[in-house]
């Protein structure tokens, strides 16, 4: 591959400057001991330790997790078997094509209309059955909604990878439709399906907007903490938060290159 | 086995994960066209009697006669997200191009450090740049001392500071799909194109964008969307003046209870939507049938 | 009779894949099915296999009806073209898959299984994966998992196309040796004409969905019915000819003998160009032709002629472009051809 260019190195290393300049500055004053961030206060870990006395900061992390595990375990489930219904059965065309629709509108659909048609739905089964307040279930409902769609993509994706070959060939000899799944397709499934729940995690553990519309006075998530402490004004602890949250992510992130990056060394070998 | 049984099984695969999109998306949203129509009680709760009331709101007409400012908002939004989106794909340009010449030990490292902001909470990606725009902290004034910016210039809250938190969202989602395209590039065509005596710029044009498109068209999908329907930038950075299209559709499904609005407005988002995702795709296949 | 296939149809939405076959397939034999690419070969295996089921016609086995049978319920098994073993199991748990599946204890299996190895000469591969394994080993590995069940039929889909020519050579001589040892029906697909010769008792020839000859395999390649079968077994001597007496006919060669009464007023001739014999000049019934080109094949030489013909002959005398050549063609040699197809 050609080498880059002056130019091209130098608007590179710009663009990581502009998309860095930020996160670094919520990390630098996360630790600046003066609490307007004006002047440079001394170092200190006051912040973050205060952090951890912090109930509200602890329980909403804790929904968020809660939140994320839940609607993943759920997601993950529904969106395997849909996978697994549209790639392996002859649907008709017209039948193809409507799943197919609707397996790609939580992905194409913006945000916020997202939420507005679940404010709407759970509204109106509120006004239907009297159960559905905006809480913690509706949470996890909203979620498992679009983290279905990621899921069964990811999961159909690596079916077409394997192929039908090997289904075929456990037919051939003698096997079950129940056997043929549990000791071919979900074996061979296994890390397609990992790679969808992953996904899915953090599509929920990030997720702002949907949260925000969907959850009640009780179920406050991470991100809706710090988007409502920012409006009542910016701290250092939420620096501190923030800062978390990130290191988080660079592990997280770190960890899923490795992972990646070894299957596929595996795959090439 | 027939095809017959064989479907029967299939649904039961399949109904579950259909229903639950279907009852909590699909057919909300097509609900909203519905309560688009409705009208607000006087307690905030909905008036199922059909009315235009909403559409003509959306369009102007109010109890203080027209005002353009509805649809200011909507046209605004799209072009927001529209220049958002070329400024993104101009400067993931040099980055896709960077990444993939990296060589492979130290790539992983650089797109480690793409992923990070790209894997981020947007909440947290958008208050910084408070941090940074804000005229009494230091950056801005470190900046105002090198001349880059007049002092207490307030970047932010301003329109600047949306326009910058949007680039700065959404330039991952334009980077990653241009550098998967650009990582495929069949650099014959260019030396093919540099043998017929065709100068940078159009080698540039003939043989190495054509051959992104792919890649763009995935990144402007990715951005352009999400982008029209975005609230949290232009209500963070942006203050109290700076309203887009979400920040509408958010009020009044918060402080001003008024749902039937709120639900116009959304169908007005949607309607713009699909007229993108329509177009993109169909450009994206004719310029990809040619190249 | 083993298996008799009745009128079989099968379409892919617009396309004839198959366009109601009758077969009958004798048990102990091995049966080729030959043809090129898209003549419905594949899919008339995968129909008796189970894996696909026909649209119209009757699949019967041993006299009884197993159309509507699922694979997994007949008693036949399937070498597929990629062997699609399973990757995520060793080689003696991909064997042991089928009678496990049957029921059998998975001790019992995995015993048997290590046995099935040694009968592809495949001992002490037991913990190996299928990427650690040659492509020809892997084939090997195939059969083995096939063969294990004692299955009715063993169904063979292009089973040699991924190997390279030499060991595509063995393992033909192999497959022949194995069918005959163990007496189980083989039927075999194939676009190789040559594999075909090597292997088979019987072969079918297909073309478009339908049957272009099927006979013994000596029959089909000495007397092939039609131009098609004649050209893809290899042959490519063809003579116009025209009725002129009951066995006679008059080709551009001149007047030549049949050995049976002549089918047609007007029609062509085949004859394989090795059959075709040089002869001393005045000798009856030769014919002349110049040599366009002579080509050296290590053994033996082909003869391009001027007048379209091919002959192989030895590499006893040289021959050079110009020669002239004499030569005859005995009357049970000459095949007419009845369609023109």
């Amino acid at each position: 591959m050609r080498k880059a260019g002056w130019f091209v190195t130098g608007a590179s290393w710009g663009v990581f400057a502009f998309l860095y300049l930020p996160l670094l500055c919520v990390a630098i004053f996360s630790l600046n001991a003066s609490r307007s961030g004006l002047t440079w206060g001394g170092f200190t870990l006051d912040w973050y330790r205060r952090l951890l006395h912090n109930d509200l900061v602890l329980r909403a992390a804790a929904n968020s997790l809660i939140l994320a595990l839940a609607s993943t375990a759920i997601s993950t489930v529904l969106g395997t078997l849909l996978a697994l219904g549209i790639q392996r059965i002859p649907w008709g065309k017209r039948a193809s094509k409507g799943m197919e629709a609707l397996l790609n509108l939580p992905v194409v659909t913006p945000d916020i209309i997202f939420a507005v048609a679940l404010v709407i739905a759970f509204g109106a089964l509120r006004a239907l059955t009297g159960l559905f307040q905006l809480g913690m279930p509706t949470m996890v409902v909203g979620h498992v909604a679009f983290q279905i769609s990621f899921v069964a993509l990811v999961v159909r994706s690596r079916l077409e990878a394997i192929g039908m070959d090997l289904e075929e060939a456990s037919f051939d000899l003698y096997a079950s439709y129940g056997r043929m799944l549990t000791s071919v397709v979900l074996p061979l499934l296994g890390p397609g399906i990992f790679a969808g729940a992953a996904l899915a995690f953090t599509l929920s553990l990030d997720d702002f907007v949907i949260s925000f519309f969907t959850s009640g006075p009780d179920s406050i998530t991470l991100p809706i903490f710090i988007y409502a402490a920012v409006h009542r004004g910016v701290t250092p602890e939420i620096h501190a938060l923030s800062t978390l949250v990130m290191l988080g992510t660079i592990a997280a992130v770190s960890i899923m290159q490795k992972l990646t990056a070894r299957s596929g060394a595996e795959a090439g070998a | 086995m027939s095809p017959r049984t064989l479907r029967l099984r299939g649904l039961l695969f399949v109904v579950p994960g259909i229903a639950w999109v279907g009852a909590f998306l699909a057919v909300p949203c097509l609900a909203l066209a519905v309560v688009a129509f409705a009208q607000r009680g006087g307690f905030g709760e909905i008036e199922w009697k059909f009315s235009f009331e909403n559409l003509k709101r959306l369009a102007g007409w109010d109890l203080f006669g027209w005002s353009p400012d509805n649809l200011w908002i909507l046209a605004r939004s799209f072009w927001v997200a529209l220049v958002s989106t070329v400024f993104c794909v101009l400067l993931s340009y040099p980055l896709a191009f960077f990444l993939a010449t990296r060589p492979s030990k130290t790539r992983t490292v650089w797109m480690t450090m793409l992923l990070i902001p790209f894997w981020t909470n947007l909440v947290i990606r958008t208050y910084a740049w408070i941090l940074v725009l804000s005229p009494n902290l230091p950056v801005a004034r470190l900046l105002a001392f090198l001349g880059f910016i007049p002092p207490g210039f307030p970047a932010y809250p301003s329109q600047i500071a949306v326009w910058i938190g949007m680039v700065a969202a959404f330039l991952p989602f334009v980077a990653l799909p241009l550098y998967t395209s650009v990582e495929k590039i069949d650099w014959a065509l260019v030396e093919a194109s540099q043998d017929l005596y065709a100068d940078r710029w159009r080698s540039f044009w003939t043989a190495i964008f054509p051959q992104t498109l792919p890649g763009i068209s995935v990144g402007v999908t990715l951005t352009l969307v999400p982008a029209m329907g975005m609230f949290v930038i232009p209500d963070m950075l942006g203050g109290a003046r700076f309203m887009l299209v979400g920040n509408l559709i958010e009020e009044q499904f918060g402080t001003a209870r008024d749902w039937p609005f709120g639900a116009m407005v959304s169908l007005a988002l949607m309607i713009l939507t699909l007229g993108t995702l329509m177009a993109v795709g169909r450009n994206g296949k004719a310029k990809e049938a040619r190249a | 009779m083993s298996l008799v296939l009745g009128t079989l149809r099968k379409n892919y939405g617009p396309v004839q894949a198959l366009r109601g076959v009758d077969l009958e397939i004798r048990r102990g034999e091995f049966f080729t099915l030959l043809g090129p690419s898209g003549c419905g070969k594949t899919t008339l295996l995968r129909l008796i296999a189970g894996l696909e089921l026909a649209d119209q016609g009757s699949i019967v086995h041993e006299g009884k009806d197993i159309t509507k049978v699922p694979a997994n319920r007949r008693p036949f098994n399937t070498v597929f073209q990629s062997y699609a073993l399973f990757p995520h199991m060793t080689v003696q748990e991909n064997i042991a898959y089928g009678p496990i599946s049957r029921g059998k204890s998975k001790v019992d299996s995995m015993v048997r299984a290590k046995d099935a190895l040694e009968m592809v000469r495949l001992q002490g591969f037991e913990a190996r994966y299928p990427h650690q394994m040659s492509g020809g080993q892997r084939q090997r590995v195939a059969l083995a998992r096939a063969l294990i069940n004692e299955p009715e039929i063993l169904l063979l889909d292009e089973p040699m196309s991924a190997l390279d020519a030499k060991l595509r050579m063995e393992v033909q001589v192999e497959l022949r040796r194995l069918q005959k040892r163990l007496g189980t029906t083989f039927v075999m697909v194939t676009h190789d004409q040559q594999e075909a010769l090597t292997v088979s008792d019987r072969i079918a020839v297909m073309n478009a969905g339908q049957f272009a000859q099927i006979g013994p395999v000596r029959e089909v390649f000495d007397r092939p019915a039609s131009k098609f079968v004649a050209d893809f077994l290899g042959t490519e001597n063809f003579i116009e000819a025209e009725k002129c007496g009951d066995r006679l006919v008059r080709t551009p060669l001149g007047t030549l003998e049949l050995s049976e009464e002549v089918p047609w007023e007007k029609g062509a001739l085949t004859i394989r160009p090795e059959k075709i014999r040089l002869a001393e000049p005045g000798t009856p019934g030769a014919w002349t032709a110049l040599v366009e080109t002579a080509l050296y094949k290590g053994g033996y030489q082909v003869l391009l002629l001027d007048n379209g013909l091919r002959v192989e002959t030895d590499a006893r005398s040289q021959w050079a472009a110009g020669d002239a050549v004499h030569a005859t063609c005995s009357s049970d040699s000459l095949v007419a051809l009845r369609d023109v197809d």
